[in-house]
């Protein structure tokens, strides 16, 4: 059965106001390694990548051919399908899970963790109010 | 048929405009934007209030689904 991990909402600048649910990973594809910290996000659709962190992975932007439509501040920078390996030491257990993310041309767009398909692959509970939340994956 | 608009911008607003539009004319990212804001108020037009996030929609969904689904077809195990 697969283990249930508590991790504590993350601030900016140590302001409360800012607390979210941050989540640090490892992102791998084809023996490069990236460490990332991205937003547990239930209200996006889709996990979102920006361009360097793709450009790290070894992406290369002409070779991905599957057009993703963003909407909002992104929708006029062009993003396309993208997949990676999304590791953590005790939430995958040495079994990288493949997710698929919307590229972001935008250098500045965050890594969000969204419903496409990272909670389609974990099952998260939030305890805002305690300052915590809680993964498990499927 | 084209309307032509004139609007005054802030010397600082011109100027990030300027750096974003990244040697493009900002009449060009201007119309850019302005027509991405039209597209996102008309499929938000039913609602009381804004449902989307900025990132992503049911049809963003869609696409990544599908997306997902030839890495299950060709490749299921995959390589990290």
């Amino acid at each position: 059965m697969a283990q249930r991990l508590r991790f504590p909402y993350s601030s900016i600048d140590n302001e409360p106001t800012s607390l979210m649910p941050r989540l640090s990973i490892s992102l791998g594809l084809n023996n490069r390694v990236v460490d990332v910290v991205g937003l547990l996000d239930t209200g996006s659709a889709v996990n979102l990548l920006p361009y360097p962190i793709g450009v790290a992975l070894g992406g290369v932007w002409e070779e991905q051919t599957t057009i993703v439509p963003l909407m909002g501040a992104l929708g006029r920078f062009e993003a396309r399908g993208f997949a990676a390996f999304f590791a953590h030491p005790q939430l995958t257990n040495n079994k990288p899970i493949r997710l698929v993310f919307a590229w972001s041309k935008s250098p500045d767009a965050p890594v969000i963790f969204g419903q496409m398909n990272f909670f389609l692959e974990f099952d998260v509970c939030f305890f805002r109010s305690q300052g915590v939340f809680e993964i498990q994956q499927k | 048929m084209s309307e032509m608009i004139t609007i005054e911008l802030p010397d600082e607003l011109a100027e990030r405009v300027r750096k974003l539009a990244q040697g493009r004319p900002i009449e060009s990212l201007l119309t850019e934007w302005i027509e991405q804001a039209v597209t996102d108020m008309n499929l938000m037009s039913n609602a009381p209030y804004p449902i989307y996030t900025p990132y992503g929609n049911e049809p963003a969904a869609k696409v990544l689904s599908d997306y997902l689904k030839t890495f299950e077809d060709t490749d299921p195990q995959g390589k990290a």
